[in-house]
């Protein structure tokens, strides 16, 4: 072992004599000005040194099957040669676990599902799940300890530690100071606890960029105690979301969208769709759902929801200034008439951006509509130890300045990189005597620290957490540590604490034991049962029942009116910036701007041509150059490209965290804008009187989509163009056919052709299939979760921002986003384009070489090997669906990467046409079991990777030919619809309508409009 | 008319400049190989070289890293390679118009222009042909568009138009070389009889196969070449058309238009003739003794045509733009639309001025006749069409059905680079052709001087009157 | 044997002619006199002198035609087998034997057969490539390509007679004539 350590160390070392000229080489390959090939060079001798390094450092040493007994949830013998098995773990995000399923092949995860048992998940998952598994195999990923940047060995570190700590022992540790992330998980909490026990005096921070904060002094404020709203969206008709992105991000999104969208599947037999209402500054997931969107400032929404207080007469008394325009009152008007019509039935959310009183109103309204213990319920805090973040963060660091921490312990977190701006952390930490930062890269903490040290990936070992309902998953590990140094919290916190010796499963499942879930008896199958799970039974908190307080009465934070309002929000990809160097959500076209590699500051047209930067001519934005601002705001200054997006209030600019990381790893170093230097304490989500300068220079920015739409004073991009159908819940009443908004010719045209027939038998022994989709455009979000499990499913390359500028962009599936009516606040509009998978497929005539040809079944082949790469196909596609390798994208050097990838699915190189597959390999994969049971392939059984992933189940694939599956069910329904259906291209992947339920008093001109 | 001008009764513009003879028509062309070239030549083929060396060093690149280094992308997934091709292909077409479907048509006119047109056809046929060659993400296995047995067991797929172009154009190109080299080979027999050196002796004598002016050998070869010329016809007429269905077969707007094979057509003959003059005009300065052979009135012929066909492509663009408005389709008429005040608006006005408007002024004789004038309407002739493509591939493109998969084109430094490249390799061989080979057809002429003036020596201008019936049409009166 | 001696020596006798005009009157007599195997050499085609000379055939246009047939048949067979029979495909939901789409390939096929045939049959006729042929060793031939006109009765002919078929010659009378060595 010891000799092992000592290869190891120098291969690292080696590896690290490498580190300067790589990152200069970096730099290159992300200048704008770098010709494509000569970044390419970069790149590759970029990937020749890691790998190099790689292959020694980690793999080649160790097999991959982890330690303790993991369970998996097929009955097959596990080791299975060519055979996945699935395991159940949790991956979390702000503390918060999300149930998944990590198919695992031949001992290394590759891809991540939902857990159906799961409460968070119910089988689906979010961008950020789907992306967590590139985390895993990250090259970048931090592989030894670090003292003063100098790599040393655990020996040396842990001595160093227990001198300091007993140092420590004789003032009860009152010069410790521990900061975590918000910590759900029981095991890690009691260790800390224990912790804690030894030094009384120490103290335990946590801290997160994109804390809860606000929402437990709101229930606070109303009920007296820090509480966990759940809401019961499904049972909700109308919903008011107040400033509140709650279907694509926070602990529950996933959840939510699900229930949202339950309540909202029309079909020929069933009416019932519930309305969204929704108040924000920026377009948001929520926002583009929504049947009514009122843009206004985030400091105004409180105005608005006193407003609507007041008019469902919530018992409470709201002291505020500033007054709400004609308009806004109206909106509010007509929606709290809309609320009191659904007492009981209705539900207000708000974000946690908006100050605790705004929270407070809401429950007010919510109580007064009853809706109490119907579509709101509240648990405690599933945190370990509540608290909050700001107030953490700030003692903190008053007690660094003030010389009080001699030790600093961080798990995970990044403060010098996220903490508030005005407490200059990346100044404090150099100021304590002995600092360890516990993280997966060497970010911009670890820089400043004394020690640094690796940790591993959840998926690497043992551990558990609670999701937004308490409920707790036991996170298996899926394969063994990629790299011998690393170590999760929890071990280091035993180690510590003296359990050094210990397997993370023994910490794991020894707390577990204590915990007295069941009695010992029962312990070892209910432990098999819920690891097996992946959730511990009856571990959701219990529902209170809450009380407003009487007399509730709160002041509203006074309201600027003048003045730009600057807007804090969470990154829709890199969230807080953990995910700075995952180059699956880097690329992913962020759900409502379809910016990708970039933050920018959003700003309505009106507004950014009132600052002067953006000219007043038509074609403002067909460029990919986005001119750059300096940002002023209380006496701090960022320079940011300014970029209007329609939809967005006046007079105010969205910042989104998670960007301009100076230590994020070599694809996250260097993007985008650092919002956070603007971020204060007393302004954590918006601030105002903010001074805009344009500099005069431009700075380039990816889109895989052009608002080439702005050339039209009005927005309509559809230009009248058959692509989706789109009609209200009312006309969808009067004629589910929607006839009227129906053109060109329909059905079949005349052909000198018989063409091929699909039908269910070739001969009577032989069942045929007929594989097609249907897409419900009405309860797709766009949250682009089915974007990014596409791109892990079928090992779909990054080509890097410079490609994306030249939309060479590779997604098999793109989210089309559509806008109609005024700039000021249109009517929008997305669907999800896979192939279409047409029967008279353009593409296949064409090309030279039966490269893309039709199966019997239906589907439009690619034939990789065949391809010399014309790109005719890709041109005659009316659907645009094809992607072409321009250079050879999928190539990687790091053997680490190789264990991403997908052995079902072809690695496509250079000069090769490539597109959706409706996931072939399932299908195979499929027909083969169904072979071996001699029987025919069920419906539901093949779930492609976007539909698996899909929050709303907007997706449904099966067998046309099987009249009973779910599939022909939908392509029977009245509102079914085909893109550019007078081409006669004849798509398998068909649409149902977009229907929207707008409230008759509100009918604006954008829904007329949004007929055709 | 040619019996009147042998009857004496019309004076037609003179096809020679001067007194000829047999001898001084054999002199004056066949002796180019053996004489020392003109200054001029060494410059301009050392320009042709440059180029050439570029064009190597482009596909060098090409072939290292990818069609990445082209400005290509989705949706735009043509755009320099087949604007270039197109382009090429089109110029290489007045070479066989002239050789083949003149020749038919008895037009006396082209004996002195043929052989070099058709020079002008291989090589641009040459260079067209690289393109759809390298612009496949995997030129290594463009054989597989060839209808011969693989590892894959798959063959071709003949619906594709891409398929199509495979067998036209190399179908072209062949006829093209043998069309060519026939009437070279009586020529080439007259430079061996003429050689002085040893060496050029052989190398002659070998390219002519022996060939010994046997009027029996002469009876086939008229046949042989009538039936060429025969078949040259329609197949030019295929050719582009073949080209013109790359587009037309597709569903893009602004593609799948059913006037494109004629509307193709007369545009290729158009930058055809463009070309033919762009050349003419400078070799004319460079050696003027073919100023005798190719007179103002031939210019003055080839200026009518290119007029002739402008009109017909002028018509072309006409009725696109009609079609677009009247066809009610949302896809065309965003397609003209987009054409004529979309983000590209300038490229299809300067179209619309080169090969719409300057034209126009081949109306006049003046034009016609003055020199340099018509040299730089070729050129601009040449430019338009080549924006004309650029609007068909490109502007069409990048726009289509589907607007969230809109996106912006523009070549990269090695587009530019490869173009240029073939423009230089292209004049390299035209010099190197007008240095080697007699640049015009020295038999024809001779024959077209028996026919006009019905003898051998002497007194220019007066036809004989009692000279046969002409009845032949091998020598092409 | 002296006989043969001298028909191996001499290949035929050879009149120089300055105009077309005169080479055709001369063929004319040539034949009329009952010369049969006799060749005329001009610098360029000339019409009327091959039926002066009496002779007919139409051989390559008929190559050229069969070639052509041959060409189209390929074409369109190879088209029909490689899509139906060897390796059937269903592209774009379109018949197996989409005859439209096959036309322009069929017609190019066609067009480069009869190319071949025009050219390789000319050739092939012609008894070229003649690496050597008597005719040249007489030294004004070289001018056959510039601008004079020469008639060749050779010595196979049966009439053929070294004294009277000069006397005949020089009655048609040429600018010069000489015997034509073998």
């Amino acid at each position: 072992m010891e000799k092992r350590d000592n290869e190891r160390l120098w291969r690292s070392l080696n590896e690290r004599e490498n580190a300067p000229q790589l990152k200069e080489q970096l730099q290159r390959e992300f200048a704008p000005e770098a010709a494509p090939h000569s970044n390419l060079v970069s790149r590759r001798q970029f990937l020749k040194l890691m790998g190099a390094s790689m292959a020694l450092a980690g793999l080649s040493a160790c097999g991959y099957k982890p330690q303790g007994p993991i369970i998996a949830r097929a009955k097959i013998p596990e080791e299975a040669p060519g055979e996945s098995l699935y395991y159940a773990t949790a991956v979390t995000l702000g503390g918060y676990a999300k149930g998944v399923l990590a198919r695992v092949y031949e001992g290394r995860p590759i891809k991540l599902e939902g857990n159906e048992l799961h409460p968070a998940s119910l089988g689906s998952t979010d961008a950020f799940t789907q992306a967590e598994i590139l985390n895993l195999y990250d090259p970048d990923r931090s592989q030894s300890l670090l003292k003063f940047g100098q790599i040393q060995t655990w020996q040396a570190f842990t001595g160093e530690l227990m001198q300091q700590l007993t140092l420590q022992q004789a003032k009860k540790g009152s010069g410790i100071r521990l900061l975590t992330e918000v910590i759900t998980s029981p095991s890690l909490a009691a260790q800390i606890q224990t912790f804690l026990k030894t030094y009384p005096q120490a103290k335990w921070y946590q801290w997160e960029a994109i804390n809860r904060d606000h929402v437990y002094e709101g229930t606070r404020l109303a009920f007296g105690e820090w509480l966990n709203p759940i809401y019961r969206v499904r049972q909700a008709k109308v919903i008011l979301a107040l400033d509140s992105d709650f279907l694509f991000l926070g602990p529950a999104a996933v959840r939510y969208a699900r229930e949202f969208a339950d309540g909202r599947r029309v079909r020929e037999n069933q009416h019932q769709m519930n309305r969204l209402y929704v108040a924000e500054p920026m377009p948001t997931v929520t926002g583009f759902t929504a049947d009514h969107r009122l843009p206004i400032h985030s400091s105004r929404i409180g105005l608005l929801a006193a407003a609507i207080a007041q008019a469902v007469g919530a018992p409470l008394q709201v002291t505020m200034q500033g007054e709400l325009t004609p308009e806004e009152r109206r909106w509010a008007e007509v929606v709290a008439r809309d609320l009191i019509a659904h007492k009981g039935e209705s539900l207000i959310i708000v974000g946690e951006a908006q100050p605790p009183a705004v929270h407070a109103i809401a429950h007010a309204i919510n109580a007064a509509l009853g809706n109490l213990g119907k579509t709101v319920v509240f648990t405690a805090p599933p945190e370990a130890e509540p608290t909050l973040c700001t107030e953490d963060i700030r003692t903190l660091a008053k007690e660094i300045a003030e010389g009080q921490v001699e030790v600093l312990i961080m798990l995970g977190t990044n403060p010098a990189y996220d903490a508030l701006a005005d407490l200059n952390f990346a100044e404090l930490i150099p100021k304590v005597p002995f600092s360890v930062h516990l993280s997966r890269y060497t970010d911009e903490t670890s820089a400043l620290c004394v020690w640094h040290v690796p940790e591993s990936h959840p998926f690497e070992t043992w551990g558990d957490a609670r999701a937004f309902d308490g409920t707790v998953t036991i996170q298996q590990p899926l394969i063994f540590p990629l790299y011998p140094n690393t170590r999760s919290a929890l071990e280091l916190m035993a180690q510590i604490n003296g359990q050094g010796g210990k397997q993370a499963f023994d910490l794991v499942q020894g707390y577990w034991k204590t915990a007295s879930l069941a009695p010992a008896a029962q312990f070892d199958a209910l432990w098999r049962q819920s690891v097996h799970d992946g959730v511990i039974p009856r571990t959701a908190l219990p529902i209170k029942s809450v009380r407003l307080r009487p007399n509730l009465a709160v002041e509203l934070p006074p309201v600027e009116a003048q003045g730009l309002e600057i807007r804090f929000a969470p990154d829709p990809t890199m969230y807080d910036g953990r995910f700075a160097n995952n180059t699956w959500l880097q690329e992913l076209p962020k759900p409502v701007s379809r910016i990708c590699w970039d933050n920018v500051a959003f700003m309505s047209l009106k507004t950014a041509q009132e600052l002067g930067v953006v000219g007043t001519e038509k074609v403002a934005l067909v460029h990919d150059s986005a001119p750059l601002v300096q940002i002023r705001v209380n006496g701090r200054t960022l320079i940011a490209a300014a970029y209007p997006i329609p939809g967005h209030v006046d007079n105010a600019i969205t910042l989104h965290l998670g960007y301009g990381r100076t230590r994020a790893g070599s694809n996250g170093s260097g993007t985008g804008f650092n919002a956070y230097t603007l971020r204060i304490s007393d302004a954590m989500w918006f601030t105002h009187n903010a001074e805009v300068v344009t500099t005069g220079q431009r700075y380039t920015i990816a889109r895989t989509e052009e608002h080439h739409l702005i050339e039209h004073g009005e927005l309509d991009s559809l230009h009248h163009r058959p692509i989706m159908l789109i009609g209200t819940l009312q006309e969808f009443q009067q004629d589910p056919h929607l006839k009227k908004h129906r053109h060109g010719e329909s059905g079949e045209l005349p052909s000198m052709y018989k063409g091929f027939q699909y039908d269910r038998y070739q001969n009577p022994n032989n069942y045929r299939y007929a594989w097609a989709m249907v897409i419900d455009p009405t309860v797709c979000t766009g949250c682009s979760a089915c974007v990014t499990a596409c791109q892990a499913e079928n090992n779909i390359p990054v080509v890097g921002k410079q490609e994306v500028v030249r939309q060479r962009e590779m997604f098999w599936l793109r989210i089309d986003r559509y806008f109609k009516g005024p700039v000021e606040n249109p009517r929008t509009y997305q669907l999800p384009v896979p192939c279409m998978q047409c029967e008279n497929a353009p593409c296949e005539l064409v090309c030279p070489v039966a490269a893309t040809v039709h199966s019997e079944e239906g589907l439009n082949q690619m034939v990789y090997n065949r391809c010399v790469g014309t790109r005719y196909c890709s041109n005659n596609c009316p659907y645009k669906v094809r992607r072409f390798n321009y250079y050879r994208y999928a190539y990687y050097k790091q053997p680490v990467l190789h264990l991403l990838q997908n052995p079902d699915v072809t690695v496509r190189g250079r000069g090769v046409m490539e597109k959706c597959t409706y996931c072939v390999q399932r299908i195979n994969r499929a027909r083969i079991q169904a072979k071996k049971e001699n029987r025919r392939i069920r419906d539901g059984e093949i779930i492609p990777a976007c539909q698996q992933a899909c929050p709303t189940k907007a997706i449904v694939f099966g067998d046309l030919n099987d009249p009973d599956s779910e599939v022909s069910r939908l392509r029977r329904e009245p509102h079914l619809f085909s893109m550019l259906e007078e081409l006669n291209t004849r798509p398998r992947t068909t649409y149902l309508a977009k229907l929207e339920n707008p409230n008759p008093e509100l009918h604006t001109e954008a829904h007329n409009a949004g007929s055709h | 008319m040619q019996e009147a001008i042998r009857a004496g009764t019309v004076q037609e513009p003179p096809l020679f400049e001067g007194e000829q003879t047999y001898e001084r028509i054999t002199a004056q062309i066949g002796d180019i190989p053996f004489e020392k070239h003109p200054i001029g030549w060494t410059v301009m083929f050392g320009l042709g070289f440059t180029g050439t060396t570029l064009l190597v060093f482009a596909l060098c690149m090409l072939l290292l890293w990818g069609v990445g280094i082209w400005g290509v992308n989705q949706p735009v997934g043509w755009g320099f390679d087949i604007i270039n091709f197109v382009w090429w292909i089109g110029i290489g077409h007045a070479g066989t118009l002239i050789s083949a479907i003149l020749l038919l048509l008895r037009q006396g006119w082209r004996m002195s222009i043929n052989r070099f047109a058709e020079a002008m056809t291989i090589f641009a046929v040459m260079c067209a042909g690289l393109f759809p060659a390298v612009h496949t993400g995997r030129p290594w296995v463009d054989y597989w568009l060839l209808p011969i047995p693989n590892w894959l067991a798959v063959w071709p797929q003949f619906r594709s138009p891409l398929e199509w172009d495979v067998f036209a154009v190399s179908t072209y190109f062949t006829v093209s070389v043998l069309f060519w080299y026939m009437g070279l080979i009586p020529d080439l027999a007259a430079v061996r009889d003429r050689a002085k050196s040893h060496l050029a002796k052989v190398i002659s004598g070998i390219l002519s196969w022996g060939w010994r002016n046997s009027a029996v050998h002469w009876m086939r070869f008229e046949s042989a070449y009538l039936l060429l010329a025969g078949l040259s016809t329609p197949l030019v007429l295929s050719v582009h058309s073949v080209v013109s269905l790359d587009f037309a077969i597709s569903i893009v707007p602004g593609w799948h238009v059913t006037i494109f094979p004629p509307y193709f057509v007369a545009g290729a003959i158009y930058s055809g003739f463009a070309m033919v003059l762009t050349l003419v005009i400078p070799f004319r300065i460079l050696y003027p003794k073919l100023r005798e052979y190719i007179t103002m009135h031939h210019i003055d012929m080839m200026a009518k045509v290119m007029l002739a066909t402008g009109l017909i492509v002028f018509y072309g663009y006409m009725m696109e733009a009609f079609f677009g408005f009247y066809s009610a389709n949302m896809f065309e008429k965003y397609m003209i639309t987009n054409r004529m005040f979309g983000p590209y608006w300038p490229v299809y006005w300067a179209l619309i001025f080169c090969n719409g408007v300057v034209p126009q002024l081949l109306w006049f004789r003046k034009v016609r006749h003055h020199l340099w004038l018509l040299f730089i309407i070729s050129l601009i002739v040449n430019v338009g069409m080549w924006l004309e493509r650029f609007v068909i591939v490109v502007v069409s493109l990048h726009r289509d059905f589907t607007p969230s998969g809109w996106g912006m084109y523009g070549p990269t430094i090695w587009d530019v680079a490869t173009y240029v490249g073939t423009i230089g390799f292209f004049v390299m061989m035209m010099f190197l052709f007008a240095r080697f080979v007699p640049m015009l057809a020295m038999a024809e002429l001779k024959d077209l001087w028996y026919r006009l003036y019905g003898h051998g020596g002497g007194h220019n201008g007066h036809a004989k009157t009692e000279a046969p019936a002409p009845t032949r049409t091998g020598g092409g009166v | 044997m002296a006989h043969a001696a001298v028909v191996s020596r001499v290949y035929g006798m050879m009149a120089e002619f300055d105009s077309p005009e005169a080479l055709i009157k001369a063929a004319q007599q040539t034949r009329l006199e009952g010369y049969r195997r006799f060749d005329c050499y001009t610098p360029f085609p000339i019409h009327g002198l091959t039926d002066a000379m009496g002779v007919r055939e139409a051989k390559v246009p008929w190559t050229v035609f069969i070639c052509g047939l041959i060409g189209a048949m390929f074409g369109f067979g190879l088209q029909v087998y490689t899509s139906t029979i060897d390796y059937p495909l269903n592209v774009g939901g379109r018949d197996l034997i989409s005859w439209p789409y096959f036309i322009p390939i069929t017609f190019e096929c066609m067009v480069l057969f009869t190319a071949f045939g025009a050219f390789i049959g000319m050739l092939a006729y012609n008894g070229l490539p003649a690496p050597y042929h008597p005719v040249f060793n007489v030294p004004q031939f070289a001018r056959s390509s510039v601008d004079r006109f020469f008639l060749c009765i050779e010595a196979r002919d049966p009439k053929f007679d070294p004294e009277r078929t000069r006397a005949f010659l020089q009655s048609l009378n040429p600018i010069s004539i000489s015997e034509v060595e073998e």
